[in-house]
């Protein structure tokens, strides 16, 4: 008896051991890891754009994640994909990047600094002691570079974790600030109209001013990325000007209106003829001169009929969001959506690249009708020169505007209206009352795109025209000018938007997304191409083919019914094959005993 | 090794001696392919997502079934004292045995191939998650076979192991799932995490294979294999 205890305690004492063991083993293994990743797009692995970055910095970047340590269940799991994400980070950063986990509680004082670093609190709801209850909690990164920071105050989801990092890491450790500029011209009053966006960008930005002053000056060396907001009758050598700018290697966002609304009088409108419609097209875009009006999706407007006050659904404020916003596009991936306020709709010339959203969000029969129901002319192909046989580039040459031979200028589609959408051409009629809006007559129109980014190497507008003279003056070709004319530009990207009042004051006040939307672009345009290869990542639509309910249903039994039958006649022959050889066995034996017998 | 071979060979042979391991496998492949119908269609993504899903909870009552026979049988059957008397060591016996339910295990999931090649030939899925997702279903029902073998050899009752194999199995399941972790205090949270089986499966099942988890699974197996080894032991001298 006192044998078998003390042997039972030795067991357990080793069962004990061997767990222990096992234990500490998986809690070691757990600092050291390393993760094959086998998915197409390698969707958990940090993108080589990211590793050049933290393999190129030469000082430590301090990473700090502020996460309260009493997370809910759902959050805590996202709070180890971060600590794995940024396990990455500090591996290829060499030793340069440091990571310190924060739990905000533990210290007060913290509270005020995160405070100033716009890490705000998050309600959460916990369950505790049998009770819910809303928790105040933080989930937030802040990255410390010298004197310079930046943060990301909540992180919801890893999806573009990737990129917000990376672009912060980026801005902070980038040597110059970047220069952003508004041109200015006729008709574009900067600071009664673009106040809140500038001062937004002016956040991260050197925000200037440029005015071109019909070609007399150029466009500053250190400007980056040009906005040009609302252009009007813009000149034939600024015209140049912004051309040579964009063959420089700058970039650009065009915000081309297609009308001019007169305030005075509520809601007339004037056509605008923008005078960059040449350049553009040039560039492969061609901005319509109409406006879209989007049946289904769309906004609420106010106006006022002199008495009183009312609010109804306005289909000239298409309002994009879900399907028609591109899902792999950095500066339309999270957002939920856009209001374009009276958009002009583009066709786009050159092949699209990356996923259509419009192709994305149909299904079934519209599917197969989505080169019709898109508005832009092209269909959906992978990057290619524009000249071969795209249907793109035949629509180009015929408009007479067409890219040289070659050059590989794609396009992304950022946003496109809703099929129930139509387009208004001469003359305008903006007010409600002569639009009313009928949810369910919803028409079946078009798709329009109204906002797009163009990459590539672009050819200059002017690569076989004369440099027009710098006054204006029909005095000839400047020679100066043409000695330094680029002819093909560097990689660079552009984006064009049917549209400059998203971005006025009174809607961006009325809109929040669309800064951010703005703010997305810019980053993309402006933090350069590092930040191109890191995407964001959402879960791909992969859908099924279009077939038909009778190969549906013969799948689904053959394929629920068919392994199963196999396995039950592999089943039969096995046993019928034993009776046999078990019959002959008792034959052998019998005859066997009967011999004996 | 060959007598670990050779106690596999006799194991494997005789799940197919029996019918029941004929049912067994057909109603796995009729249940969980037609429960992974019912929603693959009306989803339209060419993903098998959903079908692996379900194999946490399908495999709950399918492994142990799996292995209720393996040890309660010869118990039962007293052959028992002939096993350990063989010239084979107790870890040979055990590690046969357990990769005879291994080889029965993978050859029903090997089944449920055809629905890949249907998801391939009707989409353009991403192999990542789906080869992933079988190699966590592989680990995970590793991990319930092992757990399954070591309680079927505490009892001689086939029905008693299979029952409190699906509770153990379903107990380190659900303890790293939220519900479990809702209700628990802060400081266990962690810790029932990363011993949830389930956790696991689905990190492996997005297509990336973590370090962490295998050593995660292949620990589990090990322990539950080496448990198995002293429970016979302990058999032998009681």
């Amino acid at each position: 008896m006192q044998g078998n205890v003390s042997k039972t305690l030795i067991t357990a004492l080793e069962v004990a051991l061997v767990l222990a063991i096992l234990i500490v083993g998986n809690f070691v293994a757990g600092q050291y890891f390393v993760r094959l990743d086998l998915t197409e797009d390698k969707e958990y692995t940090i993108s080589p754009s990211t590793r050049s970055i933290l393999g190129n910095l030469d000082d430590v970047v301090s990473v700090k994640a502020y996460f309260s340590s009493d997370l809910p269940p759902r959050l805590e799991q996202m709070r180890r994909k971060v600590a794995d994400v940024l396990d990455e980070y500090r591996n290829y950063g060499e030793g340069h990047i440091n990571v310190e986990w924060i739990d905000p509680a533990k210290d007060p004082e913290l509270e005020q600094q995160m405070r100033f670093l716009g890490i705000p609190q998050v309600q959460a709801q916990v369950l505790d002691k049998d009770q819910l209850q809303v928790k105040n909690v933080y989930m937030g990164i802040a990255v410390q570079y010298g004197e310079k920071r930046q943060a990301i105050p909540i992180i919801q989801d890893t999806y573009t974790l990737e990129y917000d990092l990376t672009s912060a890491i980026l801005r902070i450790t980038l040597d110059e600030e970047k220069v952003l500029g508004f041109l200015t011209g006729q008709g574009i009053d900067l600071d009664k109209q673009y106040q809140g966006i500038r001062r937004l960008l002016g956040e991260q930005y050197e925000v200037r001013v440029v005015n071109l002053d019909s070609g007399r000056t150029s466009i500053p060396e250190e400007i980056h990325t040009l906005i040009i907001p609302s252009p009007e009758g813009v000149t034939d050598r600024e015209k140049y000007e912004i051309d040579q700018f964009i063959m420089r290697g700058g970039r650009a966002i065009f915000l081309i209106d297609a009308i001019r609304l007169n305030e005075q009088a509520g809601l007339q409108a004037q056509p605008v003829t923008s005078g960059l419609e040449d350049l553009l097209a040039n560039f492969g875009v061609r901005v319509q001169k109409a406006i879209v009006q989007d049946t289904r999706f769309n906004t609420h407007a106010s106006f006022s009929n002199g008495y009183m006050q009312y609010s109804v659904p306005y289909p000239f404020w298409p309002k994009i969001s879900g399907p028609f916003l591109a899902r792999d596009q950095v500066a339309t991936s999270r957002l939920e959506s856009l209001v374009l306020p009276w958009p002009a709709p583009m066709k786009l010339d050159v092949p699209i690249a990356g996923d259509d959203p419009l192709l994305e969000a149909l299904s079934g029969e519209d599917r197969a009708r989505a080169p019709e129901l898109d508005g832009s002319g092209t269909i959906r192909s992978i990057p290619q020169p524009v000249g071969a046989d795209s249907t793109g580039a035949d629509e180009a040459k015929e408009a007479g505007e067409s890219e040289a031979e070659g050059a590989p200028v794609r396009a992304y589609i950022l946003a496109r209206t809703s099929p129930y959408s139509e387009t208004q051409t001469g003359r305008y009629d903006l007010t409600p009352s002569n639009n009313p809006f009928q949810p369910r007559n919803a028409k079946i129109g078009k798709s329009y795109v109204v906002a797009a980014a163009l990459e590539g190497r672009f050819n200059s507008y002017y690569a076989d025209r004369p440099a027009p003279s710098a006054d204006g003056s029909e005095a000839g070709p400047d020679s100066l000018a043409e000695a330094t004319k680029i002819k093909e530009s560097a990689e660079t990207q552009i984006i064009v938007l049917g549209n400059s009042f998203f971005l006025q004051d009174s809607f961006l006040g009325q809109f929040p997304e669309n800064a951010v939307f703005f703010n997305n672009a810019v980053d993309w345009l402006t933090l350069g191409p590092e930040l191109i290869g890191i995407r964001s990542r959402g879960a791909t639509d992969r859908p099924l083919k279009e077939i038909s309910d009778g190969v549906k249903t013969t799948l689904k039994v053959v394929l629920t019914l068919g392994p199963a039958l196999l396995v039950i006649v592999l089943g039969l022959i096995r046993t019928i094959a034993r009776r046999r050889r078990r019959a002959a066995v008792e034959a052998d034996l019998r005859s066997a005993a009967g011999q004996r017998a | 090794m060959s007598n670990v071979l050779a106690v596999f060979r006799k194991e494997f042979r005789s799940y197919f001696n029996s019918a029941i391991a004929y049912v067994f496998i057909t109603i796995f492949l009729v249940l969980s392919i037609w429960l992974f119908f019912r929603s693959f269609f009306l989803i339209n993504q060419a993903s098998m997502r959903d079908f692996f899903g379900l194999i946490p909870l399908v495999f709950l009552l399918f492994v142990p079934a799996v292995t209720m026979r393996l040890w309660a049988e010869e118990r039962k059957m007293g052959t028992m004292e002939l096993l350990m008397t063989l010239p084979v060591t107790d870890f040979q016996v055990v590690f046969g045995k357990y990769l005879a339910s291994l080889a029965f295990l993978s050859l029903t999931v090997i089944l449920t191939f055809p629905l890949a090649l249907m998801v391939e030939g009707l989409g353009n899925p991403d192999w990542g998650p789906i080869i992933g997702s079988y190699i966590g279903a592989m680990l995970l029902g590793g991990a319930y076979l092992a757990i399954g073998l070591f309680i079927s050899s505490l009892t001689e009752n086939q029905i008693v192991a299979f029952i409190i194999s699906v509770v153990a199995c379903f107990l380190l399941f659900i303890i790293g799932e939220d519900i479990v972790l809702y209700s628990i205090p802060v400081w266990l949270r962690s810790f029932c995490q990363a011993l949830g089986l389930g956790a696991h499966f689905d990190s492996v099942g997005r297509g990336v294979i973590d370090s962490r988890d295998v050593i995660f699974y292949l620990s589990l197996i090990g322990f539950f294999l080496y448990l198995n080894v002293r429970s016979i032991e302990k058999r032998s001298w009681a």
